[in-house]
C-alpha cells in the first residue's frame, strides 16, 4: 500500500490527501488519486480535506480496496496522451478489475457497493453492481434465493398473483 | 454468507438494490426481472418500483383493467406500449411476416419478428381466445389511459397502437399530465387537430409518430410544428388518409430547424414547394425517407444542394423523379452511408454509378422493383463502394455479372437479401460467398435458379454466417428447372455452418427428413429453426432437429407436425417451446 501511495506521489507530484477509514487506519494518496470520488472531489474543491478526511462509513480492508482501484485507475488517466501505453493498460485495468470483483465473497462486495455509493465512485459502482447483477441473470428465483441466502417469504396467493402481474407486462 | 451483514438484504438499501435490477433489466431484459419480483417481498416491491419499460397487451374485455393494474404496480415505468396483444402474439407476426415475403415484400425489420416470438408460450392463448379471424374489439378507453399517466408519472415514451376507443379527453390528459414525455407514437386511431394542437402545447416532444391516424388534417399538424419548432428532433407521418399535403411539411420546413429525422407517407403532396422548404430549413437533418410523394427532380434537387449532412436517405414510390434526382443527391449528400430506392421507372444504371462514384461511406443499400436498372449499376456499386455492410435486392432484371464487383471489393458485407430476381442462378451466389467472407445474414427469397451450388459455396467460405433464410427455392420444381435445393445440400449446410443460429425454410419442398437430420447433425449452435410449408417435412423429421443442437429453444412448423415425443424430448435438454401455427 505505501509502494503505491509513495509511486503515486512520484508520478502525479500532486498535493497528497489523508483518508481515514472508521477504525481508523490511514491512507495517503494523491489529489488526483481521491478525486476520483465524486465526494472527496468536492471536499478538495471546498477546501476541507487539510486535516484528512474522516470516512466513518467505510472500514479499513474496504478503504484498502477502494484506494487500490482509485491508484490502478488514476494511472490510466495520467498514460491517456500515449496511445500505446494507454491500450495496454487499458488492458491490465481490465483484468484489474476482473480478478477484483470477481474474488469477492459476497459481504465484501456488498460493502464494496456500499463503498462506491458513499465515496460517489461511478466507474466501481457500475462494477459491482453490475457483478451483482450477474449473479441474478438466468437464474430461476429459487436459485436466486440459494445465491442471496434469502427467505421466500410469500404465500402461494401473492406468487401467483405476481406471476399474473408479470404476464401483463410484455418483453418491450 | 451466515452473518447477518452478509445477506444482500440487510447491506443494501432500495436504491441500490434497484440499481442492480436496471443492470439485470440491460443484460437479460424481462424474462430475470420476473424472476427478481419473485424472490421476496422487498425483491417484488423494488423491482417493481424501478421498473422502467413495458409493453402491455390492451385488447380482449378488460383492456382498462389491465393498463390500470400495471400502473398501480409499476409507478416507475418511463417507457411504456400499449398495444393489441395480436401484435405481440408470436403467431400473429410469424404469420405477418409470412405474407409480407409471399408478397415479396421481404422482410424490413426482422429484428422485431425475433423479439415477438419469445412471447409464445402466451400467444398460443391469445389466439385461442380471440378465434381464428383475430379481429378482436379492444376495451382500452380514455379511463384506463388516465389511470396508467396518474400512475406511471415519469413516462418518457408512450406508444400507442390500436386506440379506436381513445378521445381527444385522453389526448388532453396526456399533455395535461405527462410532463417528462419525449416520444409520443399514435398507431391507429382518431386524433383531432385540437387534440394534437393541446398535445404540443403540454408535452416537450422531441419525437412524434403518426401511423394510420384518422381525421387529422393539416391544420392540425401544422399548428403543431410551430409550436414544438424547438424540440422536434424526429417526425414520422404515414398512413394518415390524405391529411398531409406540401403544407405539412412548408410548415416543418420553416419552423423545425433542429429536424433531424424526417419521413413522410402521404398521396396528398404534389407540390415541389414542401419538400424545398424542408431541404432549405432543416439543415441538420440526416434521415429522410419520402413515401408515394408527387414530389419531382426539383425538390431533389434542394434535398441534394441543401442537405449535406444527410446519412439516410429512402426514395419510395416517387414517380416523378428521375436520375436527375439521383445525380444530384449523390453530388450533394457526400456522407450518405443508407440509400434505398423502391419502385422507380425511371432511375437507371448512369445516376446509380454517379452515386457510386461520389458516396463512399455507403455502408447499406436497397434496390427494390426498379425494372429499367441493369447489372452495370450493381458492378459500379460492387467496384467502389467498398465499406458496404448491407445489401438488398429485390425484383431485379439483373444477371450474374452484377455480383461480380459485390465478390471482388465489398470484403466487409455482412448482411444480403435477394428477392425474387429471376435471372440470378448459383454462381452469383459463389462471387458473393467467395469475396464476403465476413457474411453473417443471408436470405434468398424466391430466386428460383438458385439451388445446391449456390449454399455449397456459402458453406465452404461463409464460416461466420449467423442468420440464414431459404425462401421459395424448389417451388418450381413441376415446372422443369432443374435446381432445387435437395437432402444433400443440407448434409453440407450442417457441416459448413457450424456457427449457423437461425434458419427459416419457407417452401422448400425439396427438402425432406433427410435433410432435418443433416442439420441436427451438424448445426450444433442452431438457436431457432424454422421449417414451414415444406411438404415433404414429417413429424419424424422435426423430432430429428429437436433432437440436434442443445441450443436449441425454438422451432416453428405447422400444428400437424408436431411430433409428440419431440415435445418432451426438447423440454428435457433445454426448455425449448415448440410454437405451432395453423
Amino acid at each position: 500500500m505505501a509502494a503505491a501511495a509513495a509511486e503515486a506521489t512520484t508520478d502525479g507530484g500532486g498535493k497528497m490527501i489523508i483518508l481515514i477509514s472508521a477504525d481508523g487506519k490511514r491512507f495517503e494518496v494523491t489529489e488526483a488519486v481521491a478525486s476520483q470520488s465524486q465526494l472527496i472531489s468536492n471536499m478538495i474543491e471546498d477546501d476541507c480535506t487539510e486535516n484528512g478526511v474522516r470516512l466513518p462509513n467505510v472500514d479499513g480492508d474496504i478503504l484498502t480496496m477502494v484506494v487500490d482501484y482509485c491508484n490502478m485507475h488514476a494511472g490510466d488517466a495520467a498514460a491517456a496522451g500515449d496511445t500505446m501505453k494507454a491500450s495496454s493498460t487499458e488492458e491490465e485495468l481490465k483484468k484489474f478489475d476482473a480478478e477484483l470483483v470477481q474474488a469477492l465473497e459476497n459481504p465484501v462486495l456488498f460493502k464494496l457497493i456500499l463503498a462506491a455509493n458513499f465515496l460517489n465512485i461511478k466507474s466501481l459502482l457500475d462494477m459491482t453492481c453490475q457483478r451483482v447483477a450477474d449473479m441474478m441473470s438466468g437464474k430461476t428465483p429459487e436459485q436466486m434465493r440459494e445465491t442471496f441466502s434469502i427467505e421466500n417469504d410469500f404465500t402461494p396467493e401473492e406468487e401467483a398473483a405476481i406471476r399474473q402481474e408479470n404476464a401483463w407486462a410484455f418483453d418491450d | 454468507m451466515a452473518s447477518a451483514s452478509g445477506l444482500v438484504n440487510a447491506a443494501l438499501p432500495d436504491d441500490l438494490l434497484a440499481e442492480v435490477f436496471r443492470r439485470v433489466a440491460a443484460a437479460g431484459g424481462k424474462a430475470d426481472l420476473d424472476s427478481c419480483a419473485l424472490v421476496c417481498r422487498r425483491w417484488r416491491g423494488v423491482e417493481r418500483a424501478s421498473r422502467r419499460a413495458a409493453r402491455v397487451p390492451v385488447d380482449g374485455p378488460d383492456g382498462d383493467a389491465v393498463v390500470r393494474c400495471v400502473a398501480d404496480r409499476f409507478p416507475g415505468l418511463a417507457d411504456v406500449f400499449l398495444d393489441h396483444g395480436l401484435y405481440i402474439a408470436a403467431g400473429a407476426s410469424a404469420a405477418a411476416a409470412e405474407r409480407s415475403r409471399a408478397q415479396g415484400w421481404d422482410n424490413e425489420n426482422p429484428k422485431l419478428d425475433e423479439q415477438h416470438m419469445q412471447c409464445s408460450t402466451l400467444s398460443e392463448d391469445t389466439q385461442k381466445e380471440n378465434g381464428s379471424d383475430g379481429v378482436n374489439p379492444t376495451s382500452f378507453t380514455d379511463a384506463g389511459l388516465l389511470h396508467l399517466i396518474e400512475g406511471c408519472k415519469g413516462l418518457e415514451k408512450l406508444t400507442l397502437n390500436w386506440f379506436l376507443h381513445i378521445s381527444e379527453k385522453g389526448l388532453v390528459g396526456i399533455a395535461n399530465r405527462c410532463r417528462n414525455l419525449q416520444s409520443l407514437v399514435l398507431s391507429g386511431g382518431y386524433v383531432q387537430n385540437h387534440g394534437l394542437i393541446t398535445l404540443a402545447e403540454g408535452c416537450n416532444l422531441s419525437e412524434l409518430k403518426l401511423c394510420g391516424v384518422q381525421e387529422l388534417t393539416d391544420e392540425g399538424l401544422v399548428e403543431f410544428v410551430k409550436i414544438r419548432s424547438k424540440s422536434l428532433v424526429s417526425l414520422d407521418i404515414s398512413f394518415c388518409n390524405g391529411c398531409i399535403t406540401y403544407r405539412s411539411l412548408y410548415a416543418i420546413g420553416t419552423y423545425c430547424h433542429n429536424l433531424e429525422v424526417l419521413s413522410v407517407e402521404s398521396k396528398h403532396v404534389n407540390e415541389n414547394k414542401g419538400i424545398i422548404s424542408v431541404a432549405k430549413g432543416c439543415q441538420y437533418l440526416k434521415s429522410l425517407k419520402m413515401v408515394w410523394l408527387g414530389v419531382g427532380d426539383e425538390a431533389l434537387e434542394a434535398i441534394g444542394s441543401s442537405c449535406s449532412a444527410l446519412e439516410n436517405l429512402s426514395l419510395d414510390n416517387l414517380n416523378k423523379c428521375s436520375d436527375r434526382s439521383l445525380f444530384s443527391i449523390a453530388n450533394g449528400c457526400k456522407q450518405l452511408k443508407s440509400l434505398i430506392i423502391k419502385s422507380s421507372v425511371k432511375f437507371t444504371d448512369r445516376s446509380i454509378e454517379r452515386v457510386s462514384q461520389n458516396c463512399k461511406m455507403l455502408q447499406h443499400m436497397e434496390i427494390n422493383m426498379c425494372h429499367i436498372m441493369e447489372s452495370a449499376a450493381l458492378e459500379h456499386i460492387g467496384q467502389r463502394c467498398i465499406n458496404l455492410l448491407g445489401l438488398t435486392l429485390n425484383s431485379l432484371w439483373i444477371d450474374n455479372n452484377a455480383f461480380l464487383g459485390f465478390g471482388r471489393c465489398c470484403f466487409l458485407l455482412k448482411s444480403v437479401c435477394l428477392a425474387n430476381c429471376c435471372k440470378i442462378s448459383d454462381e452469383a451466389i459463389s462471387h458473393i460467398a467467395q469475396g464476403c467472407k465476413n457474411l453473417r445474414e443471408l436470405s434468398i427469397i424466391s430466386c428460383p435458379q438458385i439451388g445446391d451450388e449456390a449454399l455449397l459455396s456459402v458453406g465452404e467460405n461463409c464460416k461466420e454466417l449467423r442468420d440464414l433464410t431459404l425462401h421459395g427455392l424448389g417451388r418450381l420444381n413441376d415446372t422443369g428447372l432443374a435446381t432445387k435445393i435437395g437432402d444433400t445440400t443440407l448434409a453440407k449446410v450442417g457441416e459448413g455452418f457450424r456457427k449457423l443460429k437461425h434458419l427459416m425454410m419457407l417452401r422448400c419442398d425439396a427438402i425432406s427428413d433427410v435433410g432435418l437430420e443433416d442439420i441436427a447433425r451438424g448445426c450444433l449452435q442452431l438457436e431457432a429453426c424454422g421449417v414451414f410449408r415444406c411438404s415433404q417435412v414429417t413429424p419424424a423429421g422435426v423430432a430429428a432437429l429437436a433432437g440436434g443442437s442443445s441450443r436449441l429453444q425454438r422451432i416453428i412448423v405447422e400444428k400437424c407436425k408436431v411430433p409428440e415425443e419431440a415435445t418432451g424430448k426438447c423440454r428435457m435438454i433445454n426448455d425449448p417451446i415448440l410454437i405451432s401455427y395453423y
